[in-house]
């Protein structure tokens, strides 16, 4: 246990340190202004936009943020063992009292660690925008329901924590699709590719829901219009998800010539 | 210069990814020629060359995708492996070596593009007939014409191809590392996507022109998108010299 907190340590400082978080802030920022932009020009015929104020803007753009998110969480999980193994440093790492099931885990909580550090980021950076862009409004406006400014706040992380939970069951396929490649290149390509061809299921609705990408897409929506029982059958989807590529991933990796 | 050119168009062809994602794009084809065909063709004068246009529009993001794939693996590959000290230890200057890689990958993008656009148009060709005959959605073009169409279409691609791969290139020698460049790469298809949508900023985009200007050509409107045509030039030329100049002061110690 005291390794694996250790390697999370590492990994979560590594992350807050990267420069590549502040590219990912400076992406998330710009593609924000332009939904503003396309607000003030179009209305919200031309923009995910519904209710233009700072307190609305960030929740509404999670969803639209489906792409750069699935790219970004890609990188991330491809970078966590791939880069390590085709760099050789993962030999650095193994030969220390760690097994290589103490390394996995770590590596899968980095990656949560990862997705909702994203999320939160991408929440902030919506206020900032929405705010900068059209003030801080009255209210909070989501699937037609207003909540006064603190409710709506605590909606809006409601919101956070249920879209981060769906990027983690993305985010354990990419860490098993990254271990059976050889360059982060491939890896993080199938999976947007992936993403790009897995929208397509919402033309099956008999089959949609068990789509992780349907579940990336609405799962935080529906927490707000659908009925309980579907959000919990959601809910287990996506940790049906999560717990299958876990083990998957576990079990690969502990058998796995790291060739190094 | 020829040395390095010969060894990247080997690697390309030796390490058979290229030709896998060519026969995947083939079967999609496949699949998209049986769903119009299944879905009843309402247009008696659709055509070969109307089939390969619908179907890289309906692409297009995927192709971008591939594209963004293919420029960041050839490109990035000696930086990832750390073998740039052994491919610039050769009888080839590094400005050869970099000119040689933008070459390569602008050839294996364009190669991607024109298969997409024979082979759709090739099966559509079968059943549809070789007639010179396109629909843009509101009017039908037929006769020479749309043979200025076919010859915009190479023209474009090359144009369009060649300013994002410079850019590509830039952000490959500036950062280094295989994540920046793919995030930033798979980032600004992206916003280029979400962007197309505004018809003030669409002449200016890469992603929308490769196939939106030979239609403009055809329709005798080319003037109109001069200033996004120079756009593309002057990122390819920027982007390369850039790129190279970045190159030549770098540590390649690794």
């Amino acid at each position: 246990m005291t390794n694996i907190v250790t390697l999370l340590r590492f990994e979560t400082k590594r992350l807050l340190r990267s420069k590549i978080s502040l590219l990912y802030a400076v992406i998330y920022g710009i593609c924000f202004l332009i939904s503003a932009y396309f607000y003030s020009m179009y209305g919200s015929e031309g923009s995910v936009l519904v209710t233009s104020n700072g307190q609305s803007f960030a929740i509404q753009h999670l969803q639209a943020s489906f792409l750069f998110t699935g790219v970004f969480v890609a990188i991330y999980a491809s970078s966590l063992i791939l880069q390590e193994r085709t760099k050789g440093t993962i030999k650095n790492i193994l030969t220390r009292p760690v097994t290589r099931g103490e390394f996995f885990v770590s590596r899968a909580l980095s990656l949560t660690v990862f997705v909702i550090f994203i999320s939160f980021m991408m929440i902030v950076i919506g206020y900032i925008v929405g705010t900068a862009c059209f003030g801080w409004g009255d209210y909070m406006e989501f699937a037609e329901v207003r909540y006064t400014p603190i409710e709506g706040l605590f909606q809006t992380l409601k919101a956070a924590l249920a879209f981060s939970y769906a990027y983690i069951g993305y985010g354990m396929m990419a860490l098993v699709v990254s271990m059976f490649m050889d360059q982060m290149i491939t890896s993080v390509t199938v999976m947007t590719l992936l993403i790009m061809v897995g929208q397509y299921a919402e033309v099956l609705p008999n089959m949609k829901a068990g789509v992780i990408m349907h579940q990336m897409l609405f799962y935080h929506i529906d927490l707000f219009q659908e009925s309980q029982a579907v959000v919990i059958l959601n809910g287990f989807v996506i940790g049906l998800y999560i717990l299958v590529f876990f083990i998957l991933g576990l079990v690969t990796f502990r058998k796995q010539n790291l060739k190094v | 210069m020829k040395i390095a050119l010969i060894n990247e168009i080997k690697k390309i062809i030796w390490r058979k990814k290229f030709l896998g994602v060519l026969f995947i794009l083939f079967v999609a084809e496949l699949l998209y020629y049986y769903r119009i065909s299944k879905g009843g063709n309402p247009e008696q004068y659709i055509s070969g060359i109307q089939i390969s246009y619908e179907f890289f529009q309906s692409i297009r993001p995927f192709f971008w995708i591939l594209a963004v794939y293919f420029i960041c693996d050839i490109i990035n590959e000696d930086y990832h492996y750390e073998m740039m000290k052994t491919a610039l230890t050769r009888k080839i200057t590094r400005t050869e070596y970099l000119f040689s890689k933008f070459l390569v990958s602008v050839a294996t993008v364009e190669a991607l593009f024109l298969f997409i656009m024979l082979s759709a148009g090739g099966i559509g060709g079968l059943f549809h007939g070789w007639k010179l005959l396109i629909n843009d959605g509101s009017t039908l073009f037929s006769g020479n014409v749309v043979l200025l169409f076919l010859v915009g279409l190479i023209g474009s691609s090359l144009l369009t191809i060649g300013a994002f791969t410079a850019i590509c290139l830039c952000i490959i020698v500036a950062s280094q590392k295989a994540s920046i460049s793919l995030g930033l790469g798979m980032s600004l298809i992206f916003l280029m996507l979400l962007l197309e949508t505004d018809a003030k900023l669409s002449p200016f985009l890469i992603s929308k022109q490769i196939i939106e200007l030979p239609l403009h050509m055809m329709k005798g409107s080319t003037l109109y998108h001069l200033p996004g045509i120079t756009l593309f030039l002057i990122l390819i030329i920027v982007g390369v010299s850039c790129s190279v100049s970045m190159f030549n002061k770098q540590d390649m110690y690794i």
